[in-house]
């Protein structure tokens, strides 16, 4: 079986198991009741997920590395999500079924649009990706920014199809095919129809990736969706974007510059769109975070920052740049869990930690809390000893050795704005408490996805330097494999 | 090469494990639900772990040195690095041995000057100590370039954390500021790095950072990468606004007097040693040989900078009325200085450079602990609310003034030897600036002994200054340990001198295998000042 389907069978499984359980408790024992069929529930995700990597392994598979790697990452980010989606489901008093099943049938969509070969399918498959988060977004109904936040983001996306399936048609117009494999290699007599339809196609992909200038509403979403949502986004999605555009870069790449009228002819300025956008989103994106005070706009505008990094990234997409972005994609998404988990754990009862200002006394009410929200916030900013500096490390080493001197420059200056901006919640924390906000004790769940988010940024990023790396070498080895096999032809 | 010498390693990690231990300690007894121990098991632990990490340092590094040995000496490696050529890579010379050695004997002295104004998260604070021991001493005896940017930028955590949790009015600011100014140095340490590390690429195909051929598994160095003209100029200037920023030199500084005013005593003891030494580091181990087309070529420059903010600092100095901010300001003009010598590129220079950092930083951290000795009893830093503590304090301003004595540059005291130095070395190739430098240091010796006169001398005005209490027999023992060495600086400097001069002569060396031939017939300052394999075999046969 195909494993971008066992997340979705799994769902309907789901569904089922909560069809057949279905109880009437008593409205004092809603949360509870929630709470415990959560457990029950994202039991039976995790083990279609965890079917869903062992069909990934099965040596008969016909993925090549490249989905294999995407698919295992979006998988072992949908764990973190359903761990954490028991916060909420014990806080809140929806039910927990539907969204582990759109949870699960995003992961299925996600698959397959990693894997897709075909431009319609991979259209599909994004969408079916994409339509259960907006409805995850707006699942917190105690809150209307929860709502708005839905709305901007469905309006983010529909334009963003839009553009996309244009490009698709205008491809197909032009080329009369829409393997991936092939496009490159075609040519055609309607150059103007090929150049619109990579224009609108590479654009499409880039406005769901939230690529400066599309991306305002990111820092929305992040601010109304509750926190296993915004992890679900900045780690699966966002992942599951970028691996389809390096997909596509790499199918575009193959194209020869020299045949007149075919894509090679297109290809050569999509480097210089990537370096500008990138560029854009890196500046953009940082210098609002040093100006946010609310700690999820914060993590937001952060997240903006950081997807001019990846877009620099798929610059030099067909050489170091690869590899380089897969890391990043890694230590983004442990890093934004991190963070969106411990923000998760702080605001139990009412939404008590909201500002900048909320965390001041968190280092003596809760050290270990305030230490793992420093290390987080370090990684995402791309400090040394973390893995978000062996990421940005790639990401620079590959634009140096690209040619791109003023990208590196543009990227140092990028982190020390992140890094300042990420400055102000480490001072906060170590301001004495005036008794302002309540903190409460991180829950199991939580702690389990702060203790793999802690242990992933600190080993991964010390182990290159001290010599710590089987897994370490492992990983990187394992990321090398999946990007060497788009360049031998996919 | 002898890799099979782990004491650097040891020294390093030392008191990094000592603050893992603490911390998992605490955590096993609050999650066991037993009873928290008493906050002076934590301050003795630490006190303890600092200084067996000085007295190993002493033994197994400073008294097993040899003098005569040219090179880095006890080298060790961690790791072989992926692809990107980072790994730990340790080795010390001379000047390393110097810093090494100040710096761990001065970080129990910090914890010591502490002990008082830390009454809570006791064991945080021990953590924090080591935590920033255990950088500071990594980045001053790194010789792979990345794991010194690794070790330079982790130190920036517990200084932030010392600051930021355990500090005085306006820490929030003074923290800030420091964070800010140090990431703009990081990202120039890093922008120099990847620049290396390409060129190391093209022409080797390997990527690496180490300093020293033969450490590696290809055997390549950074010294063997060639750098054009135009690179390395452009190089050179990054590198040194990235030392400039934790020198500090003006108009880099401005962190540093509201550091200091805000930073307990402790943290000010280690920002005026061991933190600024490892800027020096950066640029004699890296900037200097890596660069040396670069660095003759803005040598008048670097001292020009250097003289420009001797003379500010001073100016600026002199209308402090805080005791903290004016002994910052004195720092910083001393920092000007330092570039000044280091600017002359010859040996005398270079030398009166390194032991003016090894002698300022002692007797101005001394000053900070008396400052904080002075704002424990009074509550106050302010100068107006001092005068004739002599009374009261003979003991304090004892070592109040032989500390000034030695920043003045008194014969007989450390100062003296680092000012001879760099000015002899200026006369060589500086004449008219050693001129600037001599007036702007009189300028520094009006303003530090009106302060010691304006203190400690005089009448009682203020009747709170009556019954200060001297020193206790902590304090003491502490600041005699500082004037022992300052003293024996200033009496008997060859032994600090024998270490020194030989890595001196070798960074000259490199730089002058490493420099582009001159067409012209004049050759640069380097090479006419200096017979350096003359000097080398001298300083060889001295012995």
């Amino acid at each position: 079986m195909n494993p971008a389907f066992i997340p979705a069978l799994g769902a309907l499984v789901v569904l089922a198991v909560d069809l057949a359980a279905r109880s009437r408790p008593s409205d004092e024992e809603v949360a509870r009741a929630n709470a415990l069929s959560g457990i029950r529930l994202v039991s039976v995700a995790g083990l279609s997920l965890l079917a869903g990597l062992i069909a990934l392994r099965r040596p008969d598979s016909s993925l090549d590395a490249f989905s294999i790697v995407g698919i295992s990452f979006v998988m072992a980010a949908g764990f973190l999500v359903l761990c954490l989606s028991l916060t909420h489901f014990g806080m809140a008093r929806s039910r927990p079924a539907e969204p582990i099943a759109l949870i699960l049938f995003s992961l299925s969509g996600m698959a397959a649009a990693i894997m897709a070969d075909h431009l319609l399918g991979l259209m599909i498959a994004m969408e079916l990706a994409w339509l259960p988060v907006i409805a995850l977004i707006s699942i917190d109904s105690r809150r209307l920014s929860s709502s708005e936040s839905s709305l901007k983001a469905f309006f983010a996306h529909a334009f963003a199809s839009l553009i996309f399936a244009h490009g698709v048609a205008f491809l197909y117009g032009a080329t009369g095919s829409l393997d991936l494999s092939s496009l490159g290699m075609g040519s055609t007599d309607r150059p103007l129809l090929l150049n619109v339809g990579v224009t609108l196609v590479l654009t499409g992909l880039l406005a769901r990736a939230v690529v400066a200038p599309f991306h305002p509403w990111s820092p929305d979403v992040h601010e109304g969706a509750p926190s296993f949502v915004t992890i679900h986004i900045v780690t699966g999605l966002q992942a599951t974007t970028f691996l389809v555009l390096l997909r596509v870069l790499h199918a575009l790449a193959l194209g020869d510059a020299s045949v007149s009228g075919g894509l090679g002819e297109i290809t050569s300025r999509v480097p210089i769109l990537l370096a500008v956008l990138g560029t854009l989103g890196l500046i953009w994106g940082h210098a609002m975070a040093l100006v946010q005070v609310g700690l999820r706009r914060l993590v937001g505008w952060l997240g903006v920052g950081q997807v001019g990094f990846f877009a620099l990234a798929l610059v030099d997409a067909t050489q170091e740049g690869g590899e380089a972005l897969l890391l990043a994609l890694f230590a983004a998404g442990v890093s934004a869990a991190g963070v969106l988990a411990i923000l998760s754990s702080l605001s139990h009862h009412e939404r008590a930690c909201e500002h900048v200002g909320d965390l001041s006394g968190m280092m003596q009410e809760s050290p270990i809390r305030a230490a793992l929200l420093a290390l987080f916030f370090l990684s995402l900013g791309g400090f040394p000893g973390t893995v978000g500096f062996v990421a940005r490390v790639e990401i620079l080493a590959a634009l140096e050795h690209g040619g791109h001197r003023y990208l590196l420059m543009a990227g140092l200056a990028a982190t020390v704005l992140a890094l300042i901006a990420t400055g102000r919640p480490l001072l906060a924390m170590l301001r004495r408490s005036d008794g302002g906000a309540v903190s409460s004790r991180a829950l199991s769940n939580e702690q389990l996805v702060l203790a793999i988010c802690g242990v992933s940024i600190l080993y991964f990023g010390l182990a290159p330097i001290l010599n710590m790396g089987t897994v370490a070498d492992g990983l990187f080895e394992w990321i090398d494999t999946g990007v060497a096999s788009l360049r031998v032809g996919g | 090469m002898d890799f099979s010498n782990n004491v650097l390693v040891l020294i390093v990690a030392a008191p990094a494990g000592a603050a893992i231990f603490l911390l998992v300690t605490g955590v096993l007894l609050n999650f066991l639900g037993l009873r928290a121990l008493p906050e002076v098991v934590w301050r003795g632990v630490g006190l303890a772990t600092t200084l067996a990490t000085f007295v190993f340092v002493v033994f197994a590094l400073v008294l097993a040195f040899d003098p005569e040995k040219i090179g880095l000496q006890h080298v060790a490696a961690v790791g072989w690095g992926r692809g990107v050529g980072a790994r730990m890579l340790f080795g010390v010379d001379g000047i390393g041995l110097c810093f090494i050695a100040t710096t761990a004997g001065l970080v129990p002295v910090a914890m010591l000057s502490s002990r008082n104004e830390v009454r809570d998260s006791v064991r945080s604070w021990v953590v924090t100590c080591l935590l920033l021991e255990s950088c500071l001493l990594g980045a001053l005896a790194s010789v792979n370039f990345l794991s010194f940017i690794f070790f330079w930028a982790t130190s920036l955590i517990p200084v932030l954390l010392w600051m930021g949790r355990w500090g005085g009015r306006g820490r929030a600011r003074a923290a800030a500021r420091v964070w800010t100014i140090e990431l703009i140095g990081l990202a120039g340490l890093l922008f120099v790095a990847f620049i290396l590390r390409e060129a190391s690429l093209d022409q080797f195909g390997v990527a690496t950072f180490d300093m020293i051929s033969g450490a590696s598994r290809d055997g390549i160095s950074l010294l063997d990468v060639e750098i054009g003209r135009a690179d390395q100029t452009m190089l050179f200037v990054v590198l040194a606004i990235a030392m400039a920023t934790r020198l500090p030199l003006a108009p880099l500084h401005f962190w540093l007097p509201d550091a200091h005013a805000s930073a307990p005593t402790g943290l000010s003891i280690l920002l005026t040693t061991g933190f600024v030494q490892t800027a020096a580091i950066g640029i004699l181990r890296y900037a200097l040989p890596l660069f040396p087309d670069a660095a003759e070529a803005a040598g008048p420059v670097l001292s020009l900078v250097g003289i420009i903010a001797l003379v500010y600092a001073s100016l600026i100095a002199l209308v402090q009325k805080e005791l903290k901010r004016l002994v910052a300001y004195t720092w910083i003009g001393y920092a000007g200085f330092v570039v000044f010598g280091i600017s002359t590129l010859n040996v005398q220079g270079l030398t009166g450079a390194v032991v003016q950092l090894l002698t300022h930083g002692v007797a101005t951290a001394a000053l900070f602990m008396l400052i904080g000795v002075l704002a424990a009893r009074r509550g106050t830093t302010e100068v107006s609310a001092f005068g004739g503590l002599a009374k009261p304090m003979p003991v304090c301003a004892f070592f109040f003034a032989v500390m000034v004595f030695s920043l003045i540059g008194l014969p007989l005291l450390g100062g003296f030897v680092g000012d001879l130095f760099v000015l002899l070395g200026s006369l060589e190739t500086r004449r008219e600036l050693s001129v600037v430098a001599l007036m702007a240091m009189v300028v520094a010796a009006s303003y530090l002994l009106w302060v010691q006169r304006r203190v400690f001398l005089g009448p009682i005005d203020e009747p709170a200054n009556r019954g200060l209490i001297d020193l206790d027999r902590i304090e003491r023992g502490v600041l005699l340990a500082m004037t022992i060495p300052i003293v024996f600086v200033g009496v008997y400097p060859n032994p600090v001198l024998r270490r020194v001069e030989p890595a001196v002569l070798e960074i000259l060396a490199q730089m002058e295998s490493r420099a582009t031939p001159q067409d012209s017939p004049e050759s640069s300052p380097v090479v006419e000042l200096v017979d350096v394999p003359g000097a080398l075999h001298s300083a060889r046969g001295r012995r």
